[in-house]
């Protein structure tokens, strides 16, 4: 299997939780879903439905900074007022991405990452936290292997760990899948460590990319 | 009206200062400014740099606004302006052909209702750290007309910042909008003279410093990323101390390189800058003319 791996780092990201509307905390990595927009506006498509079939793995790569901020939204339902919200943001966030697909397109993504292109202006989870670098680290082909093993990517949550001592784990419900009208269709708990460093895993799906290991989302 | 649409990507790096002033509060932090204890520096929405715009093009060229400041419903606001569809809004509305909007219509998906804007900003934050003042005032008024004393007033402000925000214009987004040349002319107008113009008590002395776009040539489909990350500010005193643009230098030398490293994708700069605002290239003080003399340059005036 061939995987692209690039880098996508910004000063803020905001990345909403799927299964509630009123909570503003930011997921600490982007979603499958918000990983397919990414791709999806560096290939300059319109919405994420012919990227449904593609594989994605994400490395949350610097430490998780937050900062609260309140915001005034525009009330939709007729009371004439504002909303405000505290909103979490995610300072400075940078993530590793894996990307693995079977469509011509995924050369001419190749090539885009390559040469810094973007056909649509790339951000993290709300517009205004425009990307401020996408680096291409390189097309690799993607091996099988066997736990157990170390995962450095987000691991899904019922993958079998290896207990270790004074382990911190954050396990974070996430979207997995969107239908056309953006409403949700599938959410999966997800895990990795407080720390970031790999998790020992003694069982499920795990491919070593380069030298790293990497769990599908 | 739209004879000239906007067939390059450009990028925008708008520099301004404040004195004694509250650029953007937080309005459940007490109003405080936006603020990072981590950094101490300052930072300002997105929101508030095109509210100032949106103010100017409504004050200045009488244009219609989506977005008017009003709490208003959308519901309504599409029957005020007797929006049809998503590209009347776009017709009518100059706002939403630069930032974008969402109009939501009864029984359609997300993806029918919204325009992505051709033209995103980034938040706005301080080049140096800042310090936070509080300063109490007494009030004008009593309460009511027996009593005889007055209550105090307390402002949140900062005495000095030097504010950069970071913006795109996408070509291909501006296809769908129907974005102009002209309206991007009047969107950097608004940037410049529109931040002149804050003149509310908590937004006195706002001067924009220097307003540069760079335009690529048509076809491409690369920007830098991060201009506002490729210049710093340089002084003798430390970042807390400063008061004045005079008592700093821009130094703009990683920004010259990496805009010269991507010379042949680029068509041209644009650009606005007040003499007060010294730029330096590796602590040598030159003129912006000068710093970027290899580009064919256009001066913005108004």
């Amino acid at each position: 299997m061939e995987v692209i791996v690039f880098d996508v780092s910004g000063p803020f990201g905001l990345f909403r939780r799927g299964y509630t509307t009123t909570s503003s905390y930011t997921l600490p990595f982007p979603p499958r879903p918000t990983v397919l927009g990414l791709v999806g506006c560096i290939l300059g498509y319109r919405d994420i439905q012919r990227l449904q079939n593609a594989n994605v793995a994400v490395q949350i790569k610097s430490p998780l900074k937050f900062l609260r901020m309140g915001t005034n939204f525009v009330e939709t339902k007729d009371r004439g007022s504002r909303v405000r919200i505290s909103l979490q943001l995610l300072k400075e966030p940078l993530y590793r991405i894996f990307f693995s697909w079977e469509d011509e397109d995924f050369y001419r993504l190749e090539n885009l990452l390559r040469n810094g292109e973007t056909i649509f202006t790339p951000y993290l989870g709300v517009a205004s936290f425009i990307v401020r670098r996408i680096d291409f680290v390189g097309r690799f082909k993607a091996v099988p292997v066997e736990p157990p093993c170390e995962v450095h990517t987000v691991a899904r949550g019922d993958t079998k760990l290896v207990p270790e001592p004074g382990q911190f784990l954050v396990y974070e419900k996430v979207t997995r899948q969107m239908n056309e009208n953006r409403e949700l269709i599938e959410s999966v708990v997800y895990v990795f460590k407080k720390d970031l460093s790999p998790l020992k895993v003694e069982g499920g799906e795990v491919w070593k990319v380069a030298d790293q290991n990497i769990v599908w989302m | 009206m739209r004879v000239n649409p906007v067939k390059n990507r450009s990028e925008i790096l708008f520099i301004y200062d404040v004195k004694w002033a509250n650029p953007n509060g937080d309005p459940l932090d007490e109003n405080r400014p936006r603020f990072d204890d981590e950094t101490s520096k300052l930072f300002v929405t997105d929101v508030r740099l095109k509210r100032t715009v949106r103010d100017y093009l409504a004050d200045y060229y009488n244009e219609t606004l989506w977005v008017s400041g009003e709490a208003e419903v959308p519901d309504k606001r599409v029957k005020t302006l007797k929006i049809e569809n998503l590209e009347d809004a776009c017709q009518k509305c100059i706002d939403i052909r630069l930032f974008g909007a969402v109009i939501p219509q009864k029984k359609s998906g997300a993806s029918e209702t919204s325009i992505v804007g051709p033209v995103q900003f980034r938040y706005g934050t301080s080049l140096h750290r800042v310090k936070m003042m509080t300063v109490q005032g007494t009030a004008a008024f009593a309460t009511s007309s027996e009593s005889k004393q007055r209550s105090f007033r307390e402002d949140q402000l900062v005495p000095y910042a030097l504010i950069a925000f970071y913006g795109v214009v996408n070509q291909h987004s501006a296809a769908v909008t129907k974005l102009t040349e002209e309206d991007v002319s009047k969107l950097l107008e608004g940037m410049w003279i529109g931040t002149k113009n804050l003149i509310t008590r908590s937004k006195m002395e706002h001067n924009p410093r220097l307003l540069m776009r760079v335009v690529y040539k048509e076809g491409v489909n690369y920007h830098c990323g991060e201009l506002d990350y490729l210049v710093r500010v340089l002084s003798e005193k430390e970042d807390e101390e400063l008061r004045d643009v005079r008592e700093l230098k821009l130094e703009v030398s990683p920004l010259v390189s990496s805009l010269e490293s991507l010379k042949e994708k680029i068509e041209r700069i644009e650009y606005a800058i007040d003499p007060a605002l010294t730029l330096s290239v590796n602590g040598e003080e030159k003129t912006f003319e000068n710093v970027f003399s290899e580009f064919p340059l256009k001066k913005l005036g108004w």
